[in-house]
């Protein structure tokens, strides 16, 4: 039997516990580079057993309490223990940020939605993930805590690199922060993958559109996954719809735009040409869907 | 190494354990309590066979710490037949011949069991959304899903 525990055990850590978020953060400082936040626990597992990641010291941040709570007053909090389940399956976010609940309803499978959690799933930052795309077109912010005070970021300053963050040591990400939709906006988020469940983002593309009083397209933000270093906002690719009306032309622009500012790799799940095509498709059908749904706002 | 010790409840019994914080909540299961029904496929969270509830919530054992199973109440596939009797999801399985060799069975059943509680009257489509995390080698889906949606029907 012991034999067995042996096979099965993953490589030694310490384990630690803080009970709040100033003793979190003096842990992480201290331990330095070796030690790792555990949360939701389904990324950095299969990692340990893959032996892609060695941590020395896990802290698990989910005994402090309040982290996982989700609030709305105009704008929405999410706490960074919030998992993907607390997300799709509450109310507020059901009502007000359809969008993003339809996504996380999606992400990897129903068991692993009960563990994994958003902060998590930023943190990681793998430039696959799905929920950075959608927060990035709903405008979030994402709010990080060093011990002794609260600084916020645009999610969209985040993300450095593959699994490279805007984190300096000791800090942790405690939130993230939706400002309210603004009038006759309307959100996309377009999966590109063989199977629905757990499954990685060939594609991903998201889309919000605002729309004025005749259809003209006020304002926009597109934000491609699984395609760059990190979740790519196109900045130049948007300049080819605002102050359109969205015809064919103008989002055809916007997506060889896009397809000329990501920069995909090849890998088992997609050639780069045909990430820029995808990408290119994706798009159409994204700004298709978002401004359908700014009108019926 | 340091040993951690923790309460837990499974299948309303209440264990108290010690153990190191690297095993997960699988390996407890199976190998200190000695609940082998409770399967480990993958160990990373994609076949769904070490699915089991914590706090009545449908999750993937293999990914949780140890410590993290500390004061859950956990429910294993030997946990629900009652007095012998097997739960009627379970009995669905047999009768629809959702069975093969039978590895993915007590994580898709625990998958089952979930969504059940959550929507007694589940579709096709959100049965196969439910046991989207479980995979199955042997049996394909159709039967799983024909079982999973005709528990409550002929009641
Ligand atoms: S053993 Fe846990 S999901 Fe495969
Ligand atoms: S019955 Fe054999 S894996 Fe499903």
């Amino acid at each position: 039997m012991q034999k067995i525990i042996e096979v099965v055990r993953l490589k030694t850590f310490e384990y630690h516990e803080p009970r709040t978020l100033e003793e979190a953060s003096t842990l992480l400082s201290q331990l330095g580079q070796d030690a790792m936040i555990y949360a939701g626990g389904t990324d950095i597992i299969p990692k340990i057993r893959y032996k892609r990641i060695f941590p020395a010291h896990l802290i698990n941040i989910k005994k402090i309490p309040q982290l996982n709570e989700i609030s709305c007053d105009k704008k929405l909090t999410i706490g960074a223990l919030a998992t993907f389940n607390d997300i799709c399956f509450s109310g507020i976010v059901k009502d007000k940020f359809q969008v993003l609940a339809e996504v996380c309803e999606h992400i990897a499978s129903h068991q692993v939605r009960n563990l994994a959690t958003i902060g998590g799933n930023i943190c990681n930052a793998a430039p696959s993930a799905d929920s950075p795309p959608i927060l990035m077109v709903y405008d979030s912010k994402v709010e990080i805590f060093d011990g002794r005070q609260t600084r916020s970021l645009l999610l969209e300053n985040f993300f450095k690199g593959p699994g490279m963050t805007d984190l300096k040591k000791g800090e942790i990400l405690t939130g993230i922060i939706i400002p309210e939709v603004p009038p006759n906006t309307g959100h996309a988020y377009i999966k590109h993958t063989i199977r629905k469940s757990l499954d990685i983002a060939i594609v991903g593309m998201a889309v919000s559109v605002t729309l004025d009083e005749a259809d003209k397209c006020t304002a926009t933000c597109i934000v491609v996954g699984a395609s760059a270093p990190v979740p790519l906002r196109t900045k130049l690719a948007e300049k080819y719809l605002i102050g359109t009306y969205l015809g064919p032309s103008d989002v055809e622009a916007a997506g060889i735009a896009a397809a000329n500012e990501i920069s995909p790799i090849d890998d088992v799940r997609g050639s780069r040409n045909y990430r820029c095509e995808m990408t290119k498709i994706n798009l159409k059908r994204a700004v298709e869907l978002a401004s359908g749904r700014a009108r019926h706002e | 190494m340091n040993k951690i010790s923790l309460d837990l409840t499974v299948n309303g019994q209440v264990y108290e354990i010690s153990v190191s914080p690297t095993l997960t909540l699988l390996d407890i299961l199976r190998y200190e309590i000695g609940l082998t029904g409770t399967k480990k496929g993958c160990g990373t969270g994609d076949c769904g066979a070490c699915t089991v509830l914590v706090n009545g919530r449908a999750a993937n054992a293999c990914l949780i710490l140890a410590p993290d199973a500390k004061g859950a109440d956990i429910t294993t596939i030997e946990g629900l037949a009652v007095e012998g009797e097997l739960h009627p999801i379970q009995q669905a399985f047999v009768d629809h011949g959702a069975i093969q060799c039978g590895f993915c069975s007590p994580g898709m059943i625990m998958s089952a069991a979930d969504l059940l509680n959550r929507n007694p009257n589940p579709t096709a489509e959100e049965a196969k959304n439910a046991i989207s995390g479980n995979l199955c080698r042997c049996t394909g889906y159709i039967k799983i899903i024909e079982a999973i949606t005709a528990v409550n029907k002929h009641e």
